[in-house]
């Protein structure tokens, strides 16, 4: 339990831990426990309790992030510090604080720790440093993975000086991304209550879920492109994104560029984690101790139920078995703190994303070009939010309740995962589309009515096979969270690209007179299929 | 001999939201005593033990243990406490003997030696065979005696047990009410919430009931006996709540449960 390279690794920090005031023994104690925690999956109610010592899921799931690391090569050829480490940063700062802010929030919000611990004569700083050193550490995982190939590159095509600074920027951005995300949190905590409190968490997910996509659209817009130069052109906003104040360290160290604004970028690099951090380490008891409101539950008020909203639910699912999963898949995914925490980041993406592109490409063109266009396409991202969800379902934090479906006479096992998938497309997608359609009826108008109503087919097409897909028999609500479902994100992702196989055939049949009708029949014909027998064969495997 | 003083509890009050779960509670607890704390299911049994192990905050007036306000205490007197949680929460995907040396490391056991004594215990409850299989293996009352083996590693002084016979079958209990009368027979303070009642009436020399926020009895089972002249702490529980009709409840709550569906 106590004998991992990362502990011994850490074992040469002691000195400084105990300078800190921090008790190591302790600390090491806890992290082995984490450590050992990650490496088991906790049976299910149905699997036998083996204790099958396993790999760490996490480490397992690591190449997905190399994968997504190859993209920042091309840019490393670039003859321009400035440019390139913006953008470079820009992309590594994007995977990094999405993983961050969806991954490990609820390790950061973790309460669960506190009512173990705490009871124990354990110093509060202790156990957060735990915390804190457990989330750097497959922070440090997934930054090593996602640049570890990038940074042997540059070290042949940029040269040692370049590969040394890039390492030590690498190590204040992850320093920047920790400590800013729970400086965010603790704002929270300090200023919100109860209920409200736990909306603003998923609010506050969602917004900073945007501002990186934001931050990155500015990084691109700081530079100019002159038929083969870039230039930098300095702006206040500039202050305010990190990944440019790499590119000035790079800048003003490597060059020996003297602008005032350019070092002024430059010495926020290194100054601004350094401030995070200290600010972090003053903060952290008072961090921790207004924890203790997420524990706190509100009086429920008694719902009325919405007649309306019975109707419809009446109308998608006549079996009332499978509207009562339905319901029940509902309550479960609103309630379900850590399901929330790592769900709604995405929920943000899927409605902004198209406006994005689009924006970006109207840059060069018109409206009226853009509305002649056929960027309505653009749409297919808004089926980015089921595969997210649907990886994320069998997972629970009350996963030991699961045992009702073993005691339940239950009929037909097919209702569950239809009640399912039909709940997480009423309340993730239904909303996406009822306010993307309208807005981009009003942008292409009428003539794609039959394009939305493929997509929209399609995503209830597609909703099925992910369940099927990432499912499979598992039951919802039935395993606990950890850190290595991580995986999932990589099966989720998988999936996404499926989806593009979906535009493509998409935009095939567009090419011929009656395609799209004709696809649309298609469509219809694939969904009875897979929505009956293709459900009924996940009750036969079982 | 002057018994110290314990636990004192001042003017306490704790609201959860708008609901005012304890209101303006005082209480001191001596070396030495078995206090049982009794209640009705939701009376703030567990948030009272759960204040005085810092587990839950935000509470009007004051706590006092081993003579110092909670408020200017650091983690160090959790050394001298034990506690047994309600829910029989732990961390459930390490085996048993992981989890005690866990245990035993927080409260700054040497390792080698607390690995013995928790295999020794676990023998003396029988457990022993299971000390290297998961704990969401273990049953109800397997996972009970791990955290009462838990909780007692480091020979606390004071003990909070919170329904710690929940799920033990009729031999361990026996057993752990031996424990107890034992232990405070050595002088440690034991402060325990159980709903059995007639061994909360054998082995606490002092029983505390609270009701609706307020403590509505205080004393020795004989002291109580007299006061309410009632045979049997049940008795004594039924009129200090106010309860009466357990016969006509059920009577209404078969008979709903046997209506056909309208
Ligand atoms: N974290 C919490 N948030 C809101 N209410 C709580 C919380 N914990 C306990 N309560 C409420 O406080 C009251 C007392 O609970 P508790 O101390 O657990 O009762 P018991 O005497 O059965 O142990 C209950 O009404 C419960 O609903
Ligand atoms: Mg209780």
């Amino acid at each position: 339990m106590n004998n991992f390279a990362t502990l011994r690794l850490l074992d040469r920090f002691a000195p400084l831990f105990r300078r800190a005031g921090i008790d190591y023994p302790m600390l090491r104690l806890i992290l082995g426990m984490k450590l050992t925690m990650d490496t088991r999956r906790v049976p299910t109610v149905f699997a036998q309790s083996k204790v099958k010592e396993g790999k760490n899921y996490f480490i397992r799931s690591l190449w997905i992030y190399a994968l997504y690391g190859l993209a920042v090569i091309p840019f490393l050829f670039i003859d321009d510090y400035f440019f390139q480490l913006s953008i470079i940063f820009g992309i590594l700062m994007f995977i990094l604080m999405t993983s961050m802010v969806s991954d490990f929030s609820s390790v950061l919000l973790d309460v669960r720790d506190r009512n173990m611990m705490m009871t124990k004569p354990v110093d509060q700083r202790t156990i957060s440093t735990a915390k804190m050193l457990h989330i750097t550490l497959y922070m440090s995982l997934l930054t090593i993975a996602t640049t570890g190939i990038p940074l042997f590159v540059s070290l042949y095509v940029n040269g040692f000086g370049f590969f040394l600074l890039f390492l030590a920027e690498l190590i204040l951005l992850n320093f920047l991304i920790l400590m800013m995300t729970a400086l965010v949190y603790f704002a929270i905590l300090q200023f919100f209550d109860g209920e409200k409190l736990k909306n603003v968490i998923n609010f506050m997910q969602i917004a900073l879920t945007l501002g990186i996509i934001l931050g990155y659209q500015l990084v691109a817009r700081s530079f100019q492109f002159t038929s083969l130069d870039v230039t930098f052109t300095p702006s206040w906003w500039q202050l305010f994104t990190p990944p440019v104040w790499f590119g000035a360290l790079h800048e003003a160290l490597l060059t020996g560029e003297r602008s005032l604004f350019v070092l002024l970028l430059a010495a926020l690099a290194v100054i601004v984690p350094v401030i995070a951090m200290i600010l972090y380490v003053k903060m952290i008891p008072a961090f921790e101790s207004s924890l203790h409101k997420l524990s706190t539950v509100e009086q429920g008020k008694e719902k009325r139920t919405n007649r309306l909203k019975q109707i419809f639910l009446r109308f998608i699912a006549p079996n009332q078995e499978e509207r009562n999963f339905m319901n029940f898949s509902f309550a479960m995914m609103k309630n379900e703190r850590e399901f929330k925490l790592k769900v709604y980041p995405q929920v943000g993406f899927t409605f902004v994303i198209p406006f994005l592109f689009m924006f970006t490409t109207s840059e060069n063109g018109s409206f009226e070009a853009l509305r002649e266009g056929s960027s309505y396409y653009l749409f297919y991202f808004t089926l980015l939010v089921i595969p997210t969800v649907i990886s994320m379902v069998k997972y629970s934090g009350a996963y030991k309740g699961s045992w009702i479906y073993a005691a339940m006479p239950l009929k037909d096992r097919m209702l569950i995962d239809r009640g399912l998938t039909k709940s997480v497309l009423v309340m993730f997608y239904l909303p996406a589309m009822l306010i993307l359609t309208p807005v981009f009826i009003w942008i292409f108008s009428g003539r794609i009515w039959l394009d939305l109503v493929v997509i929209i087919a399609t995503a209830i097409l597609y909703a099925a096979i992910c369940t099927l897909a990432l499912n499979g028999k598992s039951l919802p609500f039935s395993q606990p969270f950890s850190v290595a479902q991580h995986q999932e994100g990589i099966k989720a992702f998988v999936m996404m690209l499926v989806i593009g196989g979906f535009c493509l055939i998409h935009v095939l049949f567009n090419n011929w007179a009656f395609g799209l009708e004709i696809y649309a029949v298609i469509l219809l014909i694939a969904i009875l299929i897979v929505w009956t027998l293709g459900f009924r064969k996940i009750r036969f495997d079982t | 001999m002057e018994r110290q003083e314990v636990i004192r509890l001042e003017h306490v009050t704790k609201r959860f939201g708008d609901k005012l779960v304890l209101e303006d509670i005082d209480l001191s607890v001596y070396e030495g005593d078995i206090i049982g704390y009794i209640g009705p299911n939701g009376a703030g049994k567990s948030t009272t033990v759960k204040m005085m192990l810092g587990l839950v905050d935000g509470y009007e007036g004051n706590i006092f243990i081993f003579g110092e306000n909670l408020k200017n205490q650091d983690h160090t007197y959790k050394r001298r406490i034990g506690y047994v949680p309600e829910n029989a929460e732990l961390y459930d995907s390490l085996t048993a003997q992981e989890y005690l040396a866990f245990i035993a490391g927080l409260y700054g056991l040497e390792e080698g030696s607390a690995r013995v004594k928790a295999h020794r215990l676990m023998m003396k409850f029988e457990i022993d065979h299971a000390m290297h299989a998961r704990l969401s293996s273990f049953s109800k009352g397997m996972r009970q005696k791990v955290l009462i083996i838990s909780s007692l590693l480091h020979n606390p002084n004071v003990l909070f047990l919170d329904e710690p016979l929940s799920g033990l079958d009729a031999n361990s209990m026996l057993i752990v009410r031996e424990i107890l009368a034992q232990l405070s027979a050595q002088g440690k303070t034991i402060f325990y919430s159980s709903h059995i009642m007639d061994i909360v009436e054998k082995i606490s020399n002092r029983i505390v009931l609270i009701s609706g926020g307020h403590i509505a009895a205080d004393g020795t089972f004989d002291e109580l006996k007299e006061q309410n002249q009632k045979g049997s702490l049940q008795d004594i529980f039924n009129s200090l709540t106010g309860f009466s009709q357990h016969k006509e409840i059920a009577e209404d709550f078969v008979a709903i449960v046997q209506e056909e569906p309208a």
